[in-house]
């Protein structure tokens, strides 16, 4: 059974589709990834669902509740978490819990914010000031806060972006915590990892276009049996050149390496080492691995998910 | 309702808690009251007393030697009663006390007749304690019946709505001829006196200072601290979180305006109580209508703030904002010095400013008295501005 119901959803910025006919179901319970670059549209979809930005066209619906022209009627079963830790200085981490339980004219108990605060494990900062608290405890306390009403959807946007990697890790575990008590998440990320590791399905979103949905696992197989194979090399080659010597499906430069797909990791390796050797220049930091998201980011639209 | 002062506690601890506003809002203008008050205010001696003598008596004189002796006041003898007065007006004097000519005469007549009427009673004489002024007339009591007990007068000149000074020469007054009266025989009063009111042109420094720092007090905390907290709040996104909630914006801007009058109440009277403590100032109109200016002013002062953040993109723009705003009203607005002097040209220019309102009335209050009628079109041009601003910060108000 689909909690959200999203169809259509169009958002123009004058010339700039924004988001382009965005359409996509959430199931009851599951955790919901949207997964593209910056600029993908991917915020702007939330917010339009979560009643902050109204679409140019299309609709959303919420528990069966259209969202839009009134949103007033959706607030009470969403819980949000913005991509800005949206929280006032001066206030203890309890008394932000009680002031946001206000807003929706719930007066919280001391059990409930106690409970609130062991899901995001701040128990221990509970008399902190805002201001006081890391990056990451911010964000978890912001992540509480979307809590505070005992929502059905709690929608996380960009959750982990700026967090160290452990403070990321640590985060991941507070969402799967969420996730466990029976709420259904619907989070942003630019982060392939994030998505892979946490969503149960991930809609892949770039240019205000929604590419594919479907659960990772599905996402990477259809693929195919392709591995990646990455090197450097200390001189330039030429794309075309090392794609035909290698027999790679695809084949593009990184950073500051090249990347390579191919079904026939051994011919293409000795392709690549033949192409080498003829060109005179040395391969370095070969790997070969399995694919990930950032691959099928990369077989649909052509670039990385980070450019 | 509850989620209004569930979110008024919240505002209120947070301004408590920050140090760097709580240092705007009380310390600098106290700091800058008392720094005037002293630079400019000037020690503030004793009460200065003009006495002018027009009876020329021994026992006159006694009278007036007396408050040289009482060490109360500050005896200033002058001969005519017109450049006593003309000299109170300007400000030179706290009081100025007349004994008119035949004030010896009158007061003898007055023993005379209260002697008799103790006699008649079968009252015992009574002996003064100690040679006092009484003791200089004679007290032998004439034959014959009654007659009604006419007291000597002398007359006191002096500002009723002025400085506490003033007060003091008054009582010092009362005081010394209480004790004329209490030397003659206690009973009635032989001796009256006759008030009467000088209105003074000067006023202290720090009496025109001080109603002025709590306007622009009220200017600042508004223009500041809440234009730049609503931008704040915008910028972070906090009031895009709020919207994703139930919470009304009503409610939260209400619960903020209520915070800021909160403030400026406190804030007002602490800035009177200090100037009361420390520079003897004194509100001498109604507390009631100093409140009602209090509020009318920060409530103007508010919608402005509200305009501003909704213009500014960010805290830069509204600080640069509110500073262009405030600058010219600080200093065209009649808050550190008068402005009533300025240039013709510059006038019309003073007539648009609305701290220039807030302070006229502020002042009309604290220092001259004013009643709510005489400062009505004050308030009412502060309403306007309320009203003008409510809806341009309204048409321009935006989330993010």
């Amino acid at each position: 059974m689909n909690v959200i119901e999203v169809n259509g959803l169009v958002k123009n910025y004058g010339d700039l589709k924004a988001v382009d006919n965005v359409s996509f179901g959430v199931e009851v319970g599951e955790i919901f990834g949207i997964l593209g670059p910056n600029g993908a549209g991917k915020t702007t979809t939330l917010e339009m669902i979560e009643g902050l930005r109204q679409p140019d066209a299309g609709s959303v619906s919420i528990k069966g509740i259209q969202v839009w022209p009134d949103p007033g009627a959706t607030k009470a079963l969403i819980g949000v978490q913005l991509q800005t830790t949206a929280l006032f200085d001066y206030l203890t981490v309890r008394e932000m819990l009680a002031l946001f339980g206000s807003f929706y004219r719930l007066r919280l108990t001391r059990e409930k914010i106690d409970g609130l605060l062991d899901a995001v494990s701040l128990k221990d900062k509970q008399k902190s000031r805002v201001n006081e608290l890391s990056g990451g405890q911010q964000q978890r306390l912001s992540i509480s806060l979307a809590l505070v009403n005992d929502p059905e959807v709690v929608f996380l946007d960009e959750p982990t972006t700026g967090l160290d990697p452990q403070a990321r890790r640590r985060l991941w575990d507070v969402v799967r915590e969420i996730s466990s008590r029976g709420k259904t998440i619907v989070l942003t990320t630019h982060y392939m990892e994030e998505a892979e590791v946490l969503c149960g399905r991930v809609a892949i979103m770039d240019a205000g276009r929604v590419i594919e949905i479907d659960t990772p696992k599905d996402l990477i197989d259809g693929l195919g049996a392709e591995v990646k194979i990455t090197f450097r090399s200390d001189r330039n080659l030429e794309l075309a050149e090392l794609k035909s010597a290698t027999g790679a499906s695809d084949i593009s430069k990184a950073d500051d390496g090249y990347v390579l797909h191919t079904s026939d990791v051994q011919g293409s390796i000795v392709g690549l080492f033949g192409h080498a050797q003829k060109s005179g220049s040395a391969i370095e930091n070969l790997s070969v691995s399995g694919a990930d998201l950032e691959d099928v980011f990369l077989h649909h639209t052509g670039k990385g998910l980070r450019d | 309702m509850r989620q209004y002062f569930d979110l008024l506690a919240a505002n209120f601890k947070m301004t408590v808690r920050n140090v760097q506003a709580l240092f705007w809002l009380f310390v600098f203008p106290l700091i800058m009251m008392s720094l005037f008050g002293v630079v400019f205010g000037g020690g503030e001696a004793k009460p200065k007393l003009g006495v002018v003598d027009l009876d020329q008596t021994k026992l006159s004189r006694s009278v007036s030697d007396g408050f040289g002796k009482a060490k109360v006041v500050q005896l200033y003898k002058i001969t005519t009663v017109k450049a006593a007065k003309d000299r109170l007006k300007a400000g030179n004097l706290d009081g100025v006390m007349v004994i008119r000519d035949g004030f010896a005469i009158e007061l003898g007549q007055a023993i005379k007749t209260n002697e008799a009427a103790r006699m008649s009673a079968f009252a015992p004489p009574v002996n003064p304690l100690r040679p006092g002024a009484a003791s200089l007339v004679s007290r032998k009591a004439p034959a014959g019946k009654a007659k009604p007990l006419v007291p000597a007068k002398v007359d006191l000149y002096y500002d009723p709505s002025a400085t506490f000074a003033s007060q003091v020469a008054r009582g010092a007054v009362a005081n010394v001829l209480g004790f004329v009266d209490r030397a003659a025989g206690r009973a009635p009063s032989l001796i009256a006196l006759q008030s009467h009111s000088v209105r003074q042109n000067n006023l202290r420094y720090i009496d025109f200072l001080v109603p002025g720092i709590i306007a622009m007090t009220l200017m600042n905390s508004a223009m500041f601290g809440l234009a730049g907290t609503i931008v704040n709040y915008r910028e972070r996104g906090i009031l895009r979180r709020l919207k994703v909630t139930p919470q009304p914006l009503t409610t939260f801007l209400g619960a903020q305006i209520t915070n800021q009058l909160l403030f400026s109440i406190l804030r007002a009277a602490l800035l009177i109580g200090v100037a009361r403590a420390l520079f003897d100032v004194h509100v001498i109109g109604s507390y009631l209508t100093l409140l009602l200016v209090v509020i009318v002013g920060s409530l103007a002062f508010v919608t402005v703030a509200f305009a501003i953040a909704s213009f500014s993109k960010n805290r830069e723009i509204s600080d640069t904002l509110s500073n262009i705003i405030s600058m010219p009203m600080m200093f065209l607005g009649g808050v550190l010095f008068p402005v009533d002097g300025a240039p013709a040209w510059i006038q019309p220019l003073i007539r648009v400013l609305p701290l220039k309102y807030l302070g006229d009335a502020m002042r009309g209050v604290m220092i001259k008295g004013d009643s709510l009628k005489t400062i009505s079109t004050d308030l009412w041009v502060l309403v306007a501005v309320t009203v003008v601003f409510f809806f341009i910060s309204l048409k321009m108000w935006r989330w993010e």
